[in-house]
């Protein structure tokens, strides 16, 4: 393994752009940067976690309850990530609501579970779930900037486009995600020249 | 001997992650009782503008605050109040104001129900509107109008509330604990104020 196995997930596999996995949170809580922060950070921690273990207990797990293993893994992680928000922030815990708990089924951890995890040694799997898990981080951050920059005209709750800006309230509602995931999408397809 | 490795494999992760999951929720448990501490008291007087300090009230089966304002004249008070909702229990709390005789805001403590459906009860302008400006006078020690639900869009009269379209089992349970818990503690709080 190379540093391939970390730099995959940021750009040439990304998890959002490129497999477009995990579009519950991607499109939900993406209305601010801070939630899209937040969630991408959740989930990073969460991936990172769950692969370690599983790559470390790949040969003690029979084959038959890897599965069954693998979700028991990722929900103590998850309901570990949810009691720490809520020490946080309620407001943040409020915010990303029900999408913490969702996390256990988000794809994209059990597919790198699966995938790459029990497959490989613990340094690999820790370098695939980084990768992986920044790339999913990343991919928020581009909707939620851009859904938050015109759906409030601020970035990180800061004002940006002055107090004359007519916010289009439509970016951050529902509908606002899925314009602007189809926005980044076309402009990525459009980069590697396959769009018109 | 095989199937005794599954139990075992499976019984003995089960084991490891309810320890690790003790460990954490200890950790946590007094910061997180903090934030909602917090949380309720920043919460009070929101739901009672104008209000500037809080004090608790000494109250059996209910969480109650008096709020003043900057003069330390009473602004009103804010009421805890728990329902049944789509998901789970929906905690809220609401204002009362005993000189203009309404609920002055409702702001949700906590709730699962569904993102972009039942959660409308946090965020629906209209919805929003109702609740912070409903009637209940009272009347011989008796709300004169129980709060209402009715359909969306038919609100007649300042004691009903329209339902929320898109989730509207969550909008009821919230009328069905306003409306039960200000029948219940309106009439008291207004005694309270004017003995």
């Amino acid at each position: 393994m190379t540093a391939d196995t970390f730099s995959k997930g940021l750009w040439r596999e990304n998890p959002v752009f490129v497999q477009v996995l995990g579009m519950c949170p991607v499109l939900a809580v993406t209305n601010t940067a801070i939630n899209s922060m937040a969630m991408g950070l959740a989930t990073l921690f969460v991936l990172v976690m769950s692969s370690t273990l599983v790559s470390l207990l790949r040969h003690l797990i029979p084959k038959q309850v890897r599965i069954a293993s693998f979700i028991l893994i990722i929900a103590t992680f998850v309901t570990a990530v949810d009691y720490v928000i809520q020490a946080i922030s309620v407001e943040l815990h409020k915010a990303l609501g029900a999408f913490i708990s969702l996390i256990v089924v988000n794809c994209i951890i059990l597919g790198r579970a699966e995938a790459f995890a029990s497959k490989n040694g613990v340094l690999d799997a820790m370098k695939d779930a980084l990768g992986m898990g920044l790339g999913f981080t990343f991919g928020l951050l581009c909707l939620g900037g851009v859904r938050e920059l015109f759906g409030s005209g601020s970035l990180f709750g800061w004002h940006v486009l002055g107090p004359h800006f007519e916010p289009w309230v439509l970016m951050v509602l529902p509908p606002g995600g899925f314009f602007t995931l189809a926005g980044w999408l076309w402009l990525i397809e459009l980069r590697k020249g396959r769009a018109t | 001997m095989t199937s005794l490795r599954l139990v075992g494999v499976l019984t003995g992760l089960g084991v490891a992650c309810a320890l690790i999951l003790t460990l954490v929720a200890q950790t946590t448990a007094p910061r997180i009782a903090a934030n909602h501490a917090a949380y309720l008291q920043k919460a009070v007087l929101q739901v009672v503008p104008g209000g500037v300090t809080q004090e608790p009230l000494e109250w059996e089966g209910v969480q109650a605050f008096e709020v003043r304002n900057a003069g330390n004249e009473l602004q009103g008070y804010a009421v805890v109040c728990e329902t049944r909702g789509f998901q789970d229990v929906i905690a809220f709390i609401y204002g009362y104001d005993p000189n203009r005789e309404s609920v002055t805001g409702m702001k949700v403590l906590s709730s699962r129900e569904t993102p972009g459906l039942g959660d409308k009860i946090e965020k629906d302008a209209i919805f929003l509107e109702h609740v912070s400006n409903i009637a209940v006078p009272v009347e011989n020690d008796a709300l004169v109008h129980q709060v209402e639900f009715v359909k969306p869009g038919q609100r007649l009269h300042e004691w009903q509330v329209d339902a929320i379209s898109g989730a509207t089992i969550s909008s009821r349970a919230v009328v069905k604990g306003l409306s039960d818990s200000t029948a219940l503690w309106v009439p008291q709080l207004k005694k309270r104020r004017s003995p």
